[in-house]
């Protein structure tokens, strides 16, 4: 009976995602390029494996993914923590605010990347004028199009987007402290700076580690912001494994390289959450 | 109260709504700026330093796009892809939640994680065999393929969702059902789903909201007005070689745009409180 009920599920998720991971795996220990058909599908054992470590943009877009990982999760944990504070305290029109918060995380990524590269426009761009106008840019910057400021942007612009996540889920935790352990800490002579680092960080760890672990995963497959706002450029500068992979896809055909750097992939993403699960103390966590 | 500590008071207040204003700001500044570009004509927006508002209301950003026939195809893509992939994902997941939610059988904790294992699996590393399986089965650029993938990438989280959503409710109400003679459709039917309300409209909008944001797959499964979507259109024109018609842009953006807003005004507190309980799975 149950099987009944869960069957047309699991046969969607295994036609349509585990079968495709099982033939990627297959994929990558041969050589198929799509537009030449009569090459065909020989196998090549892990020749797909070893190009993509001695091919320097691959090893480019593997350092600067983790790169951006690393520097926009540590900006949206810490940015994230001081509005989940902010909007855990009472105040008038507190429910609109945390509507209106989480507006930069509902926004389709398409219509986010476009919006900023607009604002940040060098020539006709609102950032470049207010930052002229303040007296912070003495001429205009290329926000997207300078190999110094493209990576930096691109996290900016990501920070924007992902903080109300980290914020949300950060004020979940919040609202599980019980008020009572406040109440002990300020009978025991603690002041606000102290029970906030004896008792809110201590209890809002299982929540930091829920953040940090679905933030990673999607950061690890950044792909609109990059493909709209750069395209990977200048200079490859702000290419991800994401889009690499897209462009040795779907617009060289390479399918045997390209479902190898996307195993890669794979593997990077399930690895970080085994760490993650497995630091958060297994099954509790999952639950 | 002492007058200093109302003083102090009184700071402490101005700073927490002066920053409560400062953070909304910031939320909404990028989209607002959009929305005042889409009333502008190329001529305004091409102009240094910035105007603010539009010189006037005028919508013909908004019929130039959306006269053209290609546009009207897109949005309507948009909408029958994203509305009938939400439908089928709540149909299945419903069952699949209330499965794993009320029936205690052999493997359903393994179940469940390999379920929410397959939300690690990014999208960009099964994407290269499934365009092999489109080209060879005739999915090709078709709002049915669009429609299968995003039922299969969003269910994995519906099901934890609604899942914990039943896992509420009173097992003294299913009993009741049962006492009556209502079989397992009919109480999922008739008990779980009215009483999960909340439960459901959270999963609702999170579902929908990803099936109408979705590009990627969309981008690499679509090629023409037979199935290209909203996000795919607007990536199109970012890309436009000499130069691109921010107001045009900005139009379609808002197109793509406003059903989330709406959906933002009207059940934020479905979607907070969603991704509050989501966020603990």
């Amino acid at each position: 009976m149950a099987y009944g009920f869960i069957l047309p599920s699991l046969a969607l998720i295994g036609g349509v995602m585990a079968y495709p991971m099982f033939y990627s795996f297959y994929l990558s220990f041969h050589f198929r390029i799509l537009s030449r058909p009569r090459l065909g599908t020989p196998f090549v054992g892990l020749a797909n494996y070893l190009e993509a470590f001695r091919d320097p943009l691959f090893l480019r877009a593997l350092w600067q993914t983790v790169y951006f990982s690393v520097v926009s999760i540590l900006a949206e944990c810490v940015i994230g923590l001081g509005v989940a504070l902010l909007l855990n305290q009472r105040f008038r029109g507190r429910n609109v605010t945390r509507g209106l918060v989480l507006l930069p995380w509902m926004l389709s990524p398409v219509v986010a990347a476009f919006t900023w590269a607009w604002l940040l426009n060098d020539a006709y761009g609102l950032v470049n004028f207010l930052l002229m106008k303040l007296g912070v840019l003495h001429g205009p910057v290329l926000w997207l199009g300078d190999v110094g400021w493209a990576m930096g942007t691109i996290i900016v612009v990501d920070v924007w987007r992902e903080v109300p996540f980290v914020a949300v889920v950060l004020l979940a935790g919040l609202q599980s402290i019980p008020d009572e352990l406040y109440e002990a800490a300020r009978i025991d002579g603690a002041t606000p700076g102290q029970s906030f680092v004896a008792v809110t960080l201590p209890l809002l760890k299982p929540s930091f580690m829920v953040a940090l672990l679905m933030r990673t995963m999607i950061a690890i497959r950044l792909f609109e912001l990059v493909f709209i706002m750069t395209k990977g450029g200048p200079a490859s500068t702000t290419e991800m494994l994401a889009t690499f992979t897209y462009k040795e896809a779907f617009i060289k055909f390479n399918m045997g390289y390209s479902a190898a750097t996307s195993v890669i992939m794979l593997l990077l993403s399930l690895g970080i959450s085994l760490v993650y699960i497995r630091t958060m103390g297994g099954e509790t966590a999952l639950r | 109260m002492t007058p200093s500590s109302r003083i102090r008071s009184l700071g402490w207040r101005t700073g927490l709504y002066g920053t409560v204003g400062l953070v909304c700001l910031l939320a909404i500044l990028p989209i607002a700026w959009s929305l005042l570009t889409s009333f502008k004509t190329q001529q305004e927006v091409f102009s240094f330093p910035p105007t603010f508002l539009p010189e006037r209301l005028r919508i013909e950003n908004y019929t130039e796009i959306f006269g053209a026939s290609q546009y009207a195809a897109f949005a309507v893509n948009s909408v029958v892809v994203a509305s009938l992939a939400t439908v089928g994902t709540m149909v299945l997941a419903s069952l699949a939640g209330y499965a794993f939610s009320v029936f205690r059988f052999p493997g359903n904790a393994t179940w469940m994680l390999l379920i929410l294992i397959t939300r690690m699996i990014p999208g960009i590393a099964i994407v290269i065999p499934l365009y092999i399986m489109a080209q060879r089965l005739g999915l090709f650029d078709t709002r049915l393929n669009l429609i299968i993938l995003y039922m299969t990438t969003t269910l994995p989280l519906a099901i934890w969702l609604l899942k914990a959503s039943f896992d509420t409710i009173p097992q003294d109400l299913l009993d009741a059902a049962r006492i009556d003679g209502c079989g397992n459709l009919r109480t999922l039917v008739r008990v779980v789903v009215p009483v999960a309300a909340p439960g459901i409209v959270t999963t609702l909008v999170i579902t929908f909201l990803a099936n109408w944001n979705e590009f990627l797959l969309a981008q690499i499964f679509t090629a023409t007005t037979a199935s290209k979507t909203l996000p795919v259109a607007v990536g199109e024109l970012t890309q436009h070689e000499y130069g691109i018609h921010w107001g045009n842009l900005s139009a379609m953006g808002m197109a793509i745009v406003f059903p989330t807003l709406i959906l933002a005004v009207f059940i934020q507190r479905y979607v907070v409180s969603g991704l509050m309980a989501g966020s603990m799975k």
